[in-house]
């Protein structure tokens, strides 16, 4: 029975880890079994399973060694690059990320493989059913790249070019953002990975120069600039009715002024006026903007629009 | 299960041959559960392929053994000292983890450590800034309820909650036997069987505001993964007709028809509840008109939304209130 290419691979890898010095091809065809004896059949497989082991992601090394005919490639894995051994985790640790990791669906990664590195979860530990989805797509990893190595990017999104010092990938509301500094625009600005365009390109690590904004917690939808690039001071009336949700969303801190009818006054910087139009109308007739007179007034529009056919 | 490739079943086995060399004998049943593994081609594998593999010269000392046992249900390993690790993490896995775990964390409390410590480690050796460069939010509940509703749904324990209804603007107790939490575009839900209402709903997390779980249980309900948000023949199918720079609505929400105009686009919703649907198209503006509605909407329902609202900005006669 002919060898199968799986324990061809298998071989092949054990072998590599396997040597104390890089093995030329001719040692390899000669060493590994499975391969054709014909020598071209055998360098092409032999390029063949190279592809599938850096593939799965197996530092493969290439390096010159001497032989009676000169100089040729030699090959071979360092343990030491191959292993898994550096993460330190505990017992206990293994199985709370291999949970997380069957509760948390990804889709589009290997989650799986990573699952797997780490023991796998047995239906047992996880228990209950999956309880969230995140999309992982290769720009997620491409980006993070960038952030780490404070590399400038290149894009294309709705339309237009886009060089952006990247800070900081958020998934919010099912989405990946990223946010960091627009060098056309001279602004900070956000991304929905989903609508990057086309590839990325990312410029040389050190590339970014913007100091990143100290992000403190997470910003709302009404504090992202668009552009008018304006910002100001909103004072909204809210009813006891809606006062606790209110608290809850835009944040306890923004109360400025409680009434003992249980009804609040908040206040909030708002840089996107869209944003913030949708926020308070989103509490119906028991929110009003007090100020400033721009916005009551792009309310007071925006309402009589609907109102006069 | 469909066919596993040889790609497959080599990603598989450089995990299971450490996993199962640390561990002595290991009952085939569960590497099949944990690796996602198909039995019989697990055994096969063991049998056919990875008792083969070793290196020159092939002699016995060279070669993987495996030992299953006289049932072939159970297996160990000797001499698999080239796989005595997994691979490392590739970059990509590591993001996948540490945004798992991100994740996870934020629906748990203090007394799941491990997740954290865990978390950490592995956010270092990947250089993750956790939350500073890459955070996951998966709602905006608070972590406690979340929990407590996980828990309740593990052991099938009913829960009573102080439920905050955005659109009545009062709180309700209910009690409810929740079937399943889950996270959908950011935000938690439970879903369950309501008392109160006498059937199935779905209840924002972060709307309760208080949660406890009581001493009744319930009979487990096999929960199917599809069909959170799946619509149902009740609801109320609109068409709306958007302006280009509404385009937005038909990504945001689950539409069920999007057609293209020439410059305007008609998206179909199916929604089951009128202040939902009022609350969309306050929101849109007058960019947006609903073109047909199936059962028929209330007529000027937008119209007098807005006139409500409005009057709260007209000069007030009296002091009125709503």
């Amino acid at each position: 029975m002919a060898i199968e290419k799986l324990e061809r691979q298998l071989g092949l890898l054990a072998a590599l880890l396997h040597t104390e010095r890089p093995l030329r091809a001719a040692e390899i065809h000669a060493r590994v079994e499975g391969y054709p004896d014909d020598d071209v059949a055998f360098r092409r497989a032999f390029e063949r399973d190279k592809d599938d082991l850096r593939q799965l992601g197996v530092p493969l090394e290439v390096e010159r060694t001497e032989s009676v005919d000169g100089p040729v490639d030699g090959y071979r894995v360092s343990q030491s690059d191959y292993y898994l051994h550096d993460l330190g985790l505990a017992p206990d640790e293994v199985v709370a990320l291999s949970v997380a990791l069957r509760l948390i669906r990804l889709e589009g990664a290997s989650a799986d493989d990573a699952l797997w590195k780490l023991g796998g979860a047995s239906s047992d530990q996880a228990g209950s059913a999956q309880l969230a989805q995140i999309s992982m797509g290769p720009a997620v990893t491409q980006f993070h790249g960038a952030i780490a190595t404070q590399a400038a990017v290149t894009f294309h999104y709705k339309g237009e070019q886009r060089q952006v010092e990247p800070w900081r990938l958020a998934f919010r509301h099912g989405q990946w953002y990223l946010e960091g500094f627009d060098r056309v625009r001279t602004d900070e600005r956000r991304f929905r990975l989903d609508r990057v365009e086309g590839a990325v390109q990312v410029d040389e690590p050190g590339s970014a120069k913007m100091p990143r904004v100290a992000t403190s917690g997470e910003r709302q939808p009404w504090q992202f600039a668009t552009e008018e690039e304006q910002s100001y001071t909103a004072r909204v009336a809210i009813d006891a009715s809606h006062a606790r949700w209110a608290e809850h969303h835009v944040s306890t801190a923004a109360v400025v002024q409680t009434y003992p009818d249980g009804s609040i006054e908040i206040e909030v910087v708002v840089t996107n006026i869209a944003a913030f139009r949708s926020l308070v109308l989103s509490m119906f007739e028991a929110a009003e903007i007090l100020a400033p007179p721009e916005l009551r007034a792009d309310m007071i529009q925006w309402l009589e629009t609907m109102v006069t056919p | 299960m469909s066919r596993l490739t040889a790609a497959d079943r080599m990603r598989r086995l450089l995990a299971v041959i450490p996993w199962v060399s640390g561990r002595g004998e290991v009952a085939l049943s569960e590497i099949a559960d944990r690796f996602d593994y198909p039995i019989d081609r697990l055994r096969r594998d063991l049998t056919e392929v990875v008792q083969f593999v070793g290196v020159h010269p092939y002699t016995p000392d060279m070669l993987i053994e495996v030992y299953l046992d006289d049932d072939n249900e159970r297996v160990s390993f000797a001499l698999a000292d080239y796989f005595t690790s997994p691979l490392r993490l590739t970059p990509e896995e590591g993001l996948s983890l540490v945004s798992a775990g991100l994740g996870l964390l934020g629906a748990s409390v203090g007394h799941d450590s491990a997740l954290e410590r865990g978390l950490h480690k592995v956010a270092d050796r990947f250089g993750v800034t956790l939350g500073e460069e890459l955070d996951v939010s998966l709602g905006g509940a608070d972590p406690v309820v979340v929990d407590q509703a996980m828990a309740a749904v593990h052991t099938c324990h009913s829960v009573t909650i102080d439920y905050y209804s955005l659109h009545r603007g009062e709180t309700t107790s209910r009690t409810i036997q929740p079937h399943r939490v889950f996270s959908e575009q950011g935000e938690w839900y439970v879903r369950g069987f309501c008392e109160l209402a006498d059937e199935v709903r779905t209840f924002r997390l972060d709307r309760v505001m208080a949660l406890t779980i009581d001493d009744a249980t319930f009979e487990p309900v096999l929960q199917t993964v599809a069909g959170t948000f799946a619509a149902s023949e009740d609801d109320i199918r609109v068409t709306l007709q958007l302006a280009p720079q509404l385009a937005w609505v038909a990504e945001a929400f689950p539409v069920e028809e999007v057609r293209t105009t020439q410059h305007t686009l008609r998206v179909t919703l199916a929604v089951s509840s009128l202040i939902w649907l009022e609350r969309l198209l306050l929101q849109l503006g007058a960019e947006a008109k609903v073109v047909s509605a199936e059962p028929a909407l209330p007529p000027e329902m937008v119209r007098e939304a807005a006139q409500r609202v409005l009057d709260r900005y007209r000069p007030k006669a009296s002091d009125v209130g709503d």
